[in-house]
């Protein structure tokens, strides 16, 4: 007994050792799906490759209550449907979720949809935002990062609050939903513009069904700026680092074109106390700043900062507003940019029309 | 894995058969007992009350010792990378270069006007300025490649390495000689859908490789001693090779401003991804710092200029039909990121990783050669003439502009 005994611990003990788990071979991987190609669509019958089957009913909660459900059109849901707390986003979308956070993301939810008898994918995502000025602000960020967002205007689509539609996707805000609708071809044999001609009559229509099903008005939420001369989506708000300086923390960045068709923007920040007015006010000064004369203001300086070239500003109470070029000075022309007088002006003006819609 | 599971039930099965088999017999022997035996006076002579004792005595036994394995086995169980037991000792370096192999150029970038070669032509010109894949690759070498297929996007999209050129390399490798290639990638979103949407898997697969998904059970937890990253899960397929070709594609990233060669190896890690990110300079820096590949090939077929990394929308993406192929990947980010008209001073991750000896920003001084196919495919090879006066990054930025138009330059 005593020899089975032994033989049997030493079984155990082999058998569950982490050393003979380590050696063993990595597990071949599963064969390959067959992609999703004409000749395999021709070959799989009529009704095409199987889809697989939609979520329950049930699924389609929380910030999945804007996804579309069972079908658009041709296109049917398939497949689960992905939801994320904001805490969870990382594992879903990775870096990005920090973008997101950023806003204050409260929920996510994505689902895919797609046609039989072809290898075209419509995906729904749907960030769920704290607030209305959360999900505006993240969705113009995507208008205004790298770019210049009146370069949209001519993609301009009327869903929700704003909304504009690329080559493969379709992005628009609805009070406190940002949702992004994109379409793409998992065929090899892809063609392009056959893809780009079928997303102009697919995203608008998914876009319209998840817009009938979000809350809320299709109104963008106020904002401090001054409207007369913003450009098409120039009203964004930022998280953090405005104008491209660190440690400002919130605010709003309005893109102009004057009457000259010359460019500029103005950031207004509003603070919950001086102090922090003040302290904001030393991180956009820096070490160079000049002061002006503005004698409404309770501070006033011209800084030069390098993403965006010569800057007033000016601080009065808890607010903040500077003015300053389009871009940085390496990419205006000279002819094209304000004075500093002129940008005074302007901070000037919205700074009066910042307290006096406080006041309002 | 699975044969060791194999392996492990069979032995179990075999002691429940044993079992059965003993426990068989001693009933026979009880019923044939009890009907051939009356009244036996000595109870230790009696054969049906000493296999009745010896059937709880061993009973007894086998249950302890089933108790006892199970507590070993619950001790030393490696439960794979997310929940597995901390490594201790010193810092764990992955190091796949390849000493005393020198080449004629350790920077080569070769690009084409649009239309002017395919993907598959220019990785394998950028390889050839280097030497050649031979220069990296021995006859026998189990290779792995490490493309970006962290995301369920197509081709178009740019977010994952473009599938013909990961299938290039995969062919290079078989032609220098490599007994196995490996591709794979711990993918952020489901990796069914990612290897299989970024055109990898059936590429791959065509031209050879053994396309291997990520499971709980490939990783372990290693000590990168990092300032970040300390102890965590790391991807054993990607550390337990020969050589490693390092595959990343060039794009824009919204917390690192642009991500290629450095950050590809988030693709080495498991456990939670949103601690990799509270730190993400020092995070790509301690990575970097862990795994020094045999070859770095970055992917600018088509960049992603912004929203990046998940990116989706094809307009904001650009065709720049560029690969880079290099020793040093500090050198490949350093100049990849002019390409989405980044500059490489405004990465931290770079600084840090020059100061740690990892590679140089300065890729002039890695004898940089550039090959340009015209819109004809006629290839032109030289050394770039780069004067001394001309900073690195202001050299790159140059040669980046030449792929985008200037509209789609950003200099945020």
């Amino acid at each position: 007994m005593k020899h089975t005994t032994i033989l049997w611990l030493l079984g155990a003990l082999l058998a569950s050792s982490p050393a003979c788990k380590r050696t063993q071979a990595p597990t071949p991987p599963p064969t390959p799906p067959p992609a999703v190609t004409p000749s395999a669509v021709a070959d799989s019958g009529p009704t095409g490759p199987a889809l697989a089957p939609g979520a329950d009913a049930a699924e389609f909660r929380d910030a999945a209550r804007v996804l579309p459900r069972v079908a658009v059109g041709s296109f049917r849901q398939t497949g689960p449907v992905l939801r994320s707390t904001a805490a969870n986003l990382f594992q879903f979308i990775d870096g990005d979720a920090v973008s997101y956070q950023a806003y204050g993301v409260r929920q996510y939810a994505k689902t895919d949809y797609r046609k039989p008898n072809t290898s075209l994918v419509v995906t729904v995502s749907a960030y769920e935002f704290a607030d209305a000025l959360g999900a505006w602000g993240r969705y113009s960020q995507n208008l205004s990062t790298g770019r210049d967002p009146a370069s949209l205007e001519p993609q301009a689509v009327r869903f929700g609050a704003a909304g504009f539609q690329g080559r493969t996707q379709l992005v628009f805000v609805k009070e406190t939903f940002l949702i992004q609708v994109d379409i793409s071809d998992e065929s090899e044999e892809s063609d392009e513009n056959a893809l780009f001609a079928a997303a102009r009559e697919v995203l608008p229509a998914f876009a319209g069904s998840s817009a009938s099903l979000a809350p809320g008005h299709d109104t963008p939420p106020a904002t401090p700026l001054i409207p007369a001369s913003l450009v098409w989506g120039g009203a964004t708000y930022v998280s953090q680092a405005v104008l491209g300086v660190d440690s400002t923390g919130a605010g709003w960045v309005g893109w102009y074109r004057d009457a000259q068709s010359r460019r500029y923007r103005a950031a207004v920040f509003e603070r919950q106390s001086a102090a922090e007015a003040v302290a904001l006010c030393a991180a956009l000064r820096g070490r160079a700043a000049q002061t002006v004369v503005a004698p409404s203001a309770d501070e006033a300086f011209a800084v030069t900062l390098a993403t965006a070239g010569e800057t007033v500003v000016l601080r009065r109470g808890t607010t903040v507003v500077a003015v300053t070029n389009h871009g940085a000075d390496a990419d205006n022309a000279p002819a094209s940019q304000l004075s500093r007088a002129e940008k005074l002006a302007l901070a000037q003006a919205q700074l009066a029309h910042t307290l006096s819609a406080r006041d309002r | 894995m699975a044969a060791h599971h194999g392996g492990d039930a069979g032995g179990r099965q075999r002691t429940r058969r044993s079992g059965w088999c003993k426990r068989t017999t001693h009933r026979s022997i009880l019923r044939q007992t009890a009907r051939t035996t009356t009244l036996p006076t000595d109870p230790m002579s009696d054969p049906a009350k000493l296999a009745r004792r010896d059937l709880l005595t061993r009973g007894a036994s086998a249950l302890g010792i089933a108790a006892a394995s199970a507590l070993v086995a619950r001790r030393f169980y490696d439960r794979g990378g997310w929940q597995g037991p901390q490594s201790s000792g010193r810092r764990e370096v992955r190091d796949f270069r390849v000493r005393n192999a020198p080449g004629p150029s350790d920077f080569a970038i070769a690009h084409a006007a649009l239309a002017g070669a395919t993907p598959t032509q220019l990785t394998r010109h950028a390889v050839d300025a280097l030497g050649g894949m031979a220069r990296f690759i021995s006859r026998g070498d189990r290779v792995v490649i490490k493309p970006n297929i962290g995301w369920d996007r197509t081709p178009l999209q740019a977010a994952n390495t473009n599938p013909e050129v990961v299938a290039a390399v995969v062919t290079m490798a078989f032609e220098a000689g490599a007994h196995s290639v490996i591709v794979t990638d711990a993918s952020c979103n489901e990796p069914g859908r990612c290897f299989q949407r970024s055109g990898i898997w059936t590429r791959a697969h065509r031209a050879g490789a053994q396309v291997l998904l990520p499971a709980e059970h490939r990783f372990r937890t290693m000590r990168l001693r990092g300032e970040v990253l300390d102890e965590w899960p790391v991807y054993r397929t990607l550390i337990e090779a020969d050589k490693v070709i390092n595959v990343p594609v060039a794009k824009h990233h919204n917390l690192a401003k642009y991500t290629a060669a450095m950050k590809n190896w988030y693709g080495v890690l498991g456990g939670r991804r949103n601690r990799l990110h509270q730190s993400i300079d020092r995070s790509i820096a301690d990575l970097a710092t862990f795994m020094r590949p045999t070859l770095t090939i970055v992917d600018a077929i088509r960049v992603m200029l912004r929203n990046g990394p998940q990116g989706g929308n094809v307009d904001d993406t650009q065709r720049t039909d560029t690969v880079i192929a290099t020793v040093d990947q500090v050198a490949a980010d350093a100049f990849g990121c002019t390409l989405i008209g980044q500059r490489p001073e405004n990465l931290p991750y770079l600084h840090m990783g020059q100061a740690r000896g990892l590679g140089t920003m300065d890729w002039r001084t890695l004898r940089p050669r550039e090959l340009a196919f015209d819109g004809a495919g006629a290839l032109t090879d030289y050394a770039l003439a780069i004067p001394d006066d001309t900073a690195a990054d202001e050299a790159a930025f140059a040669i980046g502009r030449r792929f985008l138009t200037p509209s789609s330059v950003i200099l945020a």
